[in-house]
């Protein structure tokens, strides 16, 4: 018997490459979730057991006698290394989903994310900084992530507005990114249309996304 | 029946009607009006005249039809006639254009009657016909046929290379085809044959456009599948991370409470190498750890490809798998990941249970790189297999994929394929 | 617990933030260490912060996560600018790490983790346009270490030099970043650099 995957995103027809809009829709919407679970998993399994494990080497510092010094030099050893694991760790949960964009929203895990990169890039919002966009914000966040990272290397500055619009179909989100070339459009182009929602790349890349 | 005499029968009722008009116009009203109408008697004739020159126009008409039906020649050149119809046929619909076409076609030749039959299907049917017919014409074999109907006097095919796309025909009873009604039906075939081809053109055109649509809505589709596939990619990464890293520090965890026993016993020289066993296993941990974050994990699976890959997942397995068919070639990564993975993920939950040997079967056929699992003995239920595939069978499913299980009593065979070439997914109908 | 071994007394454990207050409200302590992602979801360890705060002004607030966001650093800021700190939990894993931690806290200052002011200071590139690009190495290294809450004595020390060259090169940067000097009140010039760096970036 056929074994079928549990999200149905994908019609039976699945062979064929014809793809049922709605359901693939709900499907991304599933996705999203599961890695938001996902990320809550990894911090409070992985990344749990190794800050615990740096603060029981430190209540084992205590314990060395005094001047000894490469037991000393291995436990700050081995504290360095679960450092650096947690570092890796984070940088593997924001790719999954930081945990920022489930808290505060897709305008501050934008910023965090810009920050982190190596181009000037700016987030304007004003002031819709706080406002949530719902559906349309793990798509945009991932997108732009995926599209900036492939882009920014030239050194032009670049600039994100995002703004709500309301439509016939429910409210939605607008972005505008200014100083990228199509890579911006292409990443974040699956994702939107996925949604329902349509990118367009010239000297500006547009982008309107439902937000349900 | 010539020309002249054609002239003279449409001179002699004209002149006979002129005459008589006259007459009356100048002979009755004196009568009637008495002798003070000395005045109109001069104004008569011109009077008359005008009445004649109306007439005349009015009476033309009427007069040319009747000597036509009697001479059966034309009168006008056909050629104005068949320039309109061509302006007609220019527009490219064919319900429009025929008629005109038949239309001059049997005016052009004085024709009782002239058809345009079309081929549909290998058959000839009427398509257009001048006068319309008072019952539809039968359809016809071929046109050979067409040649044996007693109401047919002439037939011009209309062929594309050898094919015969369309016939003209008309019926002219009692008169000959003259050389003129050959050239007029030979342009006016040449005119359909026009029509014909552009009609034909749009429909193929219109096609075109329908299955580039469709084409483009399937290229779309397939980007999103493998978009999908990624994203469930990664996923699978760092669930996998996430229980690589849990299982490890719980060792590290349990080192370290040895490390403070020691301590606390002031056993320093074997805390000390203790610390130093921790420091090696966290070193691998944060190996494989980097090799798993960076996407790209196994690395043996980006080296050496799917066999090897999977000759090392076995090697700690608590139960041994038996593996048999390595590919001759390499395939791309999402194929050979996603394979990978699906044993991966079926292997570990099959070997949880002890057993005979787990059989794993890699193959190539029809485009398409297969594994076939099987264990002879195991009491997994079929839910439980699909809830430890879940990631696999979606990501499978994304690159355009399937799974398949089989389950006897003690026994579970599952088959799963992806396809060798993943771009694009669209056309691979199966 | 790595407390007990630095020779603090713990005084109240809660599993979550309206715990932790009831606890509180009848013991007395000198810092509440907080997990920003502690029950009340999403951040119920900002929200229990801010009641703490009006009902206990002067004790001290360390803030732990996992993650170091500024956008969580401003609102921290927002709750107080006085005996405040927000560390990455595992950078306090040590006695020593954690009680130079505490101490600052205790003392009125505020912690900022060095990760995090590190990133706000050094904007990436070579393309780097604004003010800060016009600061020397040293400049540079002087910012840092105020956006992480350290006074000119805490910076002399970090730095090997004397207070007097620290605060020559504080009213250097403060000139070349346009920033108001009244600047004395450390937890202000804080604010006023943290603020300015963010300001490089965002529009709100």
């Amino acid at each position: 018997m056929r074994l079928e995957p549990a999200g149905a995103s994908l019609t039976s027809d699945s062979a064929n490459g014809a793809v049922d809009a709605e359901a693939w829709r709900r499907g991304e919407l599933a996705e999203w979730r599961r890695r938001r679970l996902l990320e809550r998993k990894l911090h409070d399994g992985a990344a749990m057991r190794a800050s615990a494990l740096v603060l029981r080497l430190g209540v084992l510092r205590e314990l060395v006698p005094e001047g000894n010094a490469p037991l000393l030099e291995g436990i700050d050893d081995v504290q360095d290394e679960l450092h650096l694991m947690l570092d890796e760790l984070r940088e593997v949960a924001a790719q999954i989903y930081p945990p920022l964009l489930e808290e505060a929203g897709l305008v501050p895990a934008l910023r965090e994310l810009v920050a982190q990169l190596d181009a000037p890039v700016r987030v304007i919002a004003g002031r819709h900084a706080q406002t949530r966009f719902g559906a349309a914000e793990p798509a945009v966040y991932f997108g732009l992530a995926e599209g900036l990272a492939a882009a920014a290397r030239s050194g032009t500055p670049v600039e994100i507005v995002l703004k709500p619009a309301v439509s016939a179909g429910g409210p939605e989100l607008l972005v505008s990114v200014t100083g990228v070339g199509p890579e911006v459009g292409e990443a974040l182009r699956d994702r939107v249309q996925a949604l329902g929602g349509t990118v367009e790349c010239g000297e500006t890349t547009e982008v309107r996304v439902p937000c349900e | 029946m010539t020309r002249l005499r054609v002239g003279v029968l449409r001179a002699l009722p004209v002149g006979v009607g002129v005459f008589v008009v006259f007459v009356v116009l100048n002979t009755l009203p004196p009568v009637l009006l008495g002798r003070n109408a000395v005045v109109f008697t001069v104004l008569l004739p011109f009077l008359a005249a005008a009445v004649c020159a109306l007439g005349v126009r009015a009476v033309l008409g009427p007069v040319d039809r009747f000597v036509e039906r009697i001479t059966r020649l034309r009168t006008t050149t056909p050629y104005s006639v068949l320039a309109e119809a061509a302006a007609r046929t220019r527009t490219g619909m064919l319900d429009t254009a025929l008629p005109g076409l038949a239309e001059v076609l049997a005016g052009g030749t004085a024709a009782r009657q002239a058809v345009i039959w079309l081929v549909v299907s290998d058959r000839l049917v009427a398509a257009a016909s001048h006068p319309p017919p008072r019952t539809p014409f039968p359809e016809v074999a071929n046109i050979a046929v067409l040649l044996d109907r007693p109401d047919v006097d002439h037939v011009v095919p209309i062929v594309e290379g050898d094919v015969l796309r369309a016939a003209l025909t008309i019926t002219k009873p009692g008169a000959s085809i003259t050389v003129a009604d050959q050239r007029l039906m030979r342009d006016v075939a040449s005119e359909a044959r026009l029509l014909l081809q552009g009609v034909a053109l749009a429909t193929e055109l219109r096609e075109r456009v329908r299955q580039a649509a469709e084409l483009g809505s399937e290229l779309q589709h397939s980007r999103w599948r493998l978009t999908r596939a990624r994203d469930l990619e990664r996923s699978r990464l760092a669930a996998e991370l996430g229980h690589v890293t849990t299982g490890r520090l719980a060792v590290v965890r349990g080192l370290l409470d040895g490390v403070r026993a020691d301590l606390l016993a002031d056993r320093t020289d074997d805390a000390v190498s203790e610390v130093g066993m921790i420091r090696a296993r966290l070193d691998e941990l944060l190996e494989r750890f980097r090799s798993i974050a960076r996407g790209v994990y196994p690395s043996v699976l980006r080296d050496q490809g799917l066999a090897a890959a999977l000759e090392e997942l076995v090697v700690d397995l608590p139960r041994e798998v038996d593996l048999r068919g390595a590919p001759d070639r390499r395939y791309p990564w999402e194929v050979e990941s996603g394979i990978y993975y699906f044993v991966a993920s079926a292997v570990q939950r099959l070997a949880e249970s002890p057993g005979p040997p787990i059989e794993v079967t890699l193959s190539e056929a029809d485009r398409r790189l297969s594994v076939e699992i099987v264990d002879a003995h195991t009491e997994l239920a079929e839910a439980e297999l699909q809830a430890a595939l879940a990631n696999d069978l979606e990501r499978l499913a994304a690159l355009g994929g399937a799974v398949d299980l089989g389950r006897t009593e003690s026994s579970v065979v599952l088959r799963a394929y992806l396809p060798e070439q993943l771009e694009p997914i669209v056309g691979a109908r199966s | 617990m790595l407390l007990q071994a630095a020779g603090h007394e713990v005084v109240a454990v809660a599993a979550g933030g309206d715990e932790l207050r009831e606890l509180l409200a009848t013991t007395p302590a000198d810092v509440a260490v907080l997990d920003i992602r502690m029950p009340p979801e999403p951040d119920g360890g900002l929200t229990t912060a801010e009641r703490l705060r009006e009902v206990n002004p002067d004790m001290g607030l360390l803030f732990l996560s996992h993650y170091a966001e500024s956008h969580y650093l401003m609102r921290i800021l927002r709750i107080g600018t006085e005996s405040i700190g927000y560390r990455l939990k595992e950078k306090i894993g040590s006695v020593e790490a954690l009680s130079y931690t505490l101490a600052r806290i205790e003392a009125g200052e505020i912690v900022i983790e060095p990760v995090l002011a590190k990133r706000l200071v050094d904007r990436p590139g070579a393309q780097r346009k604004d003010a800060v690009a016009t600061l020397s190495e040293r400049e540079l290294d002087v910012l840092r270490l105020m956006a992480e809450g350290r006074s000119n004595g805490g910076i002399a020390a970090q730095l090997f030099v004397s207070a007097k060259a620290v605060e020559k090169h504080i009213a250097s940067i403060f000139t070349k970043l346009d920033l108001h000097p009244d600047a004395s009140v450390n937890h202000r010039r804080v604010l006023a650099v943290l603020r300015y760096l963010r300001s490089q970036r965002d529009e709100d």
